[in-house]
């Protein structure tokens, strides 16, 4: 069931309309319910991968807070990571190290003919293992207290409107919000959550589903489309993958807050940033703050020598790249990233914290946003050799025909993204449109609405997020 | 206080209407100048309705139709089969653009059968039309979102029944397939209501390619592999074949199957397996042909070489005339069913 299609048009409404009659613990049960069921709606057979990452969390944050023994205390914790980077590695990666280690030997002239095995990556994996990971840290690291309960801890870890694509769920923001009765939403939190889940279909319907014919198309003929062609596909999937993801962001905000859960906020102008520093703090903010704590500052962050930072950096990145997706395309697209980081880290560039002149400002969001583009290429290609094929077709500015469609289609997609973001911006606020004249905000929601009902029509199109 | 509520609810409300009813009547004068074809979001479509329901009034139908996507609409010629056939005078050629074998359903139950009423149908495939992952859909999604959809209205659940009403109703809904690509409106719009993108004659052929000799182009190519991209067979397309299959069965049809010539070399390889992704449609195929007890030419097995085709999987003139006397050979073979009612 995905969130751009008429199932969830029905489910949503029909949790509502129960969850608001029930008691706390009740509304819990609901939620784990209709979690389960929602994810059921993919794959059953995995609920139970979900139950066993779930049961052993729980016991291993309550074993290790009941016990002052540290040596215990490390196993405990080694045990819970053990489990959950064990399923996640083997559904995940079990594969890919396989036949990268086939192809390894077989470069050496070493016959290596090893079996692999045909798995289904159980979708959402890679998210709800993370929740799981960052409860156990944070109970070992004693920043929070355990669970009180498995069915709090179970919903925290099936929440079905991050269940599948994030945000990545923090235990010490989320579980208390579980563990608490909640309070119905005021209107203006409704009306918020409205907008929120409007605003995210439009992003997801009209611009990610609306550029992706032709990202797909330019990227599946690399070696031949005109260096042009090739530059257009590349803003298309940049486009594309953030209307993409930071519309299912706005989607599960907007469901949860309506079920009095608050999430944290996702995304915040990523493509506005003025250096690679800042759109890592605005990009995926969950999986970004998440490396950064529980994997950059276990490896020592900041701190010691100016190599072992940029180590620090370039391996947090590789392992972020990894985490999408078991090939070197997302290897090399993390590695890029870290590469950037680290060469801003040696030219002492910061995070802006206030805008400066607006010709200034420009030309350096231009200038990030062009080599976020270029690590995309990576992300996006099926192989390092089309990548690279892609690449040379723009470095050496291939001739051929240009797609005229495209070009204008990523130019109203690209002006629509600027126009959402700057309003967000100027305001710091995702729904600054509730605070506009009634008229205006009347204008505004007919126009999404309608763009939406423009670009729908046949089966709803999986989130690009899904698959990792 | 709640005077000033209501009158920002109004405010809101109004601005809300005069947006939407401001885009329908965009829609409505972009309808005014695409004429007919406004309905169908493809020309193409547009245009072979038209004549097919010329064909239905003026001459009761056709003895047979052949279904099919543009290599079969630029293969096999209706005029020269119904000539070169013993057993069969008139034949009409019904297909569609990029149709996915879904399509070939709902066209023959929403348009076809109804307005033709074949003896025999011939329906011509390639392997893209049974990939359940290609570019197909695009071409489906036009077919559905066209008045095609609503003239089935007994198969139609509760939803589709409210969508086709809001069909009937808005022209901004009918038309978002031409609306949401500017460029192609913009084309449309300065052609007019008598565009003929695919040259279609007065039997349903298109004559685009006749004269053509063999021109490979990336565009094409880069078409062929959308269209064959993540190759997969038998989740929706094969059940859906096999259903328009039986159902023209059950109605007393006569069903001849083509598995249509390709220029093998070029073709094959743009499938993501290459060759093995086109040998496991075309045993899927055979197996279903068998199963339902079919007639089935595959004219694969005659060699074609570059002469025969103006690109990849497309005939030329010499092609569609050696392609339709096999056609019309393989129609004479077939027994009519009796007390088919013309």
């Amino acid at each position: 069931m995905v969130f751009n299609s008429l199932q969830y048009a029905v489910f949503l409404p029909a949790v509502l309309v129960i969850y608001w009659r029930l008691r706390h613990r009740r509304q819990n049960a609901l939620l784990l319910v209709a979690s389960y069921a929602f994810y059921s709606a993919w794959d059953y057979r995995f609920c139970a991968l979900m139950m066993l990452s779930t049961v052993v969390d729980y016991a291993v944050g309550r074993a290790m807070a009941s016990t002052g023994d540290e040596r215990r205390r490390k196993l405990l914790f080694a045990a819970s990571l053990g489990v959950n980077l064990g399923v996640l590695g083997f559904f995940k990666y079990s594969n890919f190290f396989v036949d990268s280690a086939a192809d390894l030997l077989m470069r050496l002239g070493l016959d290596a003919d090893f079996p692999t095995l045909k798995i289904l990556l159980p979708i959402g994996i890679s998210f709800y293992t993370f929740h799981g990971i960052s409860y156990t840290f944070d109970v070992y690291r004693r920043e929070i207290e355990p669970a009180g309960d498995l069915l709090s801890f179970a919903v925290f870890v099936a929440f079905f409107p991050q269940l599948v694509a994030g945000p990545i769920g923090r235990a010490h923001l989320q579980l208390p919000q579980f563990e608490r009765p909640r309070t119905r939403p005021s209107s203006v939190q409704v009306r918020s959550a409205a907008f929120l889940i409007l605003l995210g279909l439009f992003k997801k319907v009209v611009i990610a589903d609306g550029l992706a014919l032709y990202a797909n198309q330019i990227f599946s003929g690399a070696g031949t489309r005109s260096g042009v062609d090739l530059l257009i596909g590349a803003y298309a999937f940049a486009l594309q993958i953030y209307g993409d993801f930071s519309g299912y962001s706005d989607i599960a905000r907007g469901s949860s807050r309506l079920l009095g859960i608050e999430l944290p906020e996702n995304f915040a102008q990523p493509y506005l940033s003025r250096n690679i520093t800042e759109f890592w703090r605005t990009w995926h903010i969950s999986l970004s703050s998440w490396l950064r704590d529980y994997l950059y500052v276990s490896m020592g962050g900041n701190r010691g020598t100016r190599a072992r930072v940029y180590r620090n950096l370039v391996l947090t990145m590789l392992i972020g790249g990894l985490w999408h997706g078991a090939a070197w395309t997302f290897v090399i697209w993390g590695g890029l990233h870290g590469l950037f980081l680290v060469v801003e880290r040696a030219r002492g560039v910061r995070s802006p914290r206030c805008p400066g002149p607006v010709a200034r400002d420009a030309i350096r969001i231009f200038a990030t946003f062009n080599l976020v583009c270029l690590a995309w290429i990576f992300f996006r290609a099926e192989t390092l050799g089309q990548a690279i094929s892609y690449l040379a077709g723009i470095v050496t500015l291939r001739s051929g025909g240009v797609d005229n469609s495209a070009v204008v289609l990523v130019v109203l997609a690209g002006l629509a993204v600027l126009a959402v973001d700057i309003v967000q911006r100027n305001r710091n606020e995702d729904t600054a449109p509730m605070r506009w004249p009634a008229p205006a905000r009347g204008a505004l929601y007919a126009t999404l609405a309608a763009a939406i009902v423009l670009f729908s029509g046949g089966q709803p199109v999986p989130f690009i997020y899904f698959q990792f | 206080m709640a005077e000033r509520r209501g009158k920002g609810i109004l405010g809101l409300v109004l601005a809300f209407v005069t947006v939407i009813l401001s885009a329908e009547g965009a829609a409505r004068l972009v309808a005014l100048r695409l004429g007919d074809s406004s309905g169908w979001n493809d020309p193409g479509l547009a245009m072979q309705e038209r004549n097919m329901r010329r064909v239905g009034e003026d001459h009761g139908g056709s003895d047979v139709v052949v279904l099919g996507s543009s290599a079969t609409g630029e293969g096999i010629d209706p005029e020269q089969l119904a000539q070169a056939s013993q057993a069969y005078d008139s034949a009409y050629n019904a297909w569609h653009a990029g149709a996915p074998a879904r399509s070939l359903d709902l066209l023959a139950r929403s348009l076809v059968l109804p307005v033709l009423r074949p003896e025999v149908m011939v329906i011509g495939l390639t392997s893209e039309q049974l990939n359940d992952n290609g570019s197909g859909h695009l071409s489906h999604q036009a077919l559905e979102s066209s008045p095609a959809r609503p003239r089935v209205p007994e198969e139609e659940n509760a939803a589709e029944g409210i969508v086709r009403r809001v069909v009937d109703w808005s022209y901004f809904v009918r038309l978002r397939e031409t609306l949401r690509r500017p460029n192609e409106l913009m084309d449309a719009l300065r052609t007019g209501p008598d565009a003929n993108p695919y040259e279609i004659d007065s039997r349903g052929m298109s004559t685009s390619n006749l004269a053509q000799e063999l021109r490979l182009t990336p565009r094409h190519l880069e078409q062929n592999r959308e269209a064959l991209a993540d190759y997969e067979l038998g989740r929706v397309e094969l059940p859906a074949f096999r259903r328009l299959v039986r159902r023209l069965r059950s109605d007393g049809i006569g069903v001849l199957i083509v598995n249509m010539p390709v220029l093998e070399d070029v073709y094959s390889p743009l499938h993501p397996r290459g060759i093995v992704d086109n040998d496991r449609y075309e045993a899927a195929l055979e197996a279903l042909t068998r199963e339902e007890r079919l007639a089935y030419l595959d004219t694969t097995k005659e060699p074609w070489g570059p002469e025969w085709f103006a690109d990849e999987n497309h005939v030329n003139g010499r092609g569609s005339a050696r392609l339709t006397d096999l056609v019309a050979k393989a129609l004479d073979r077939l027994v009519p069913p009796a007390g088919v009612p013309k």
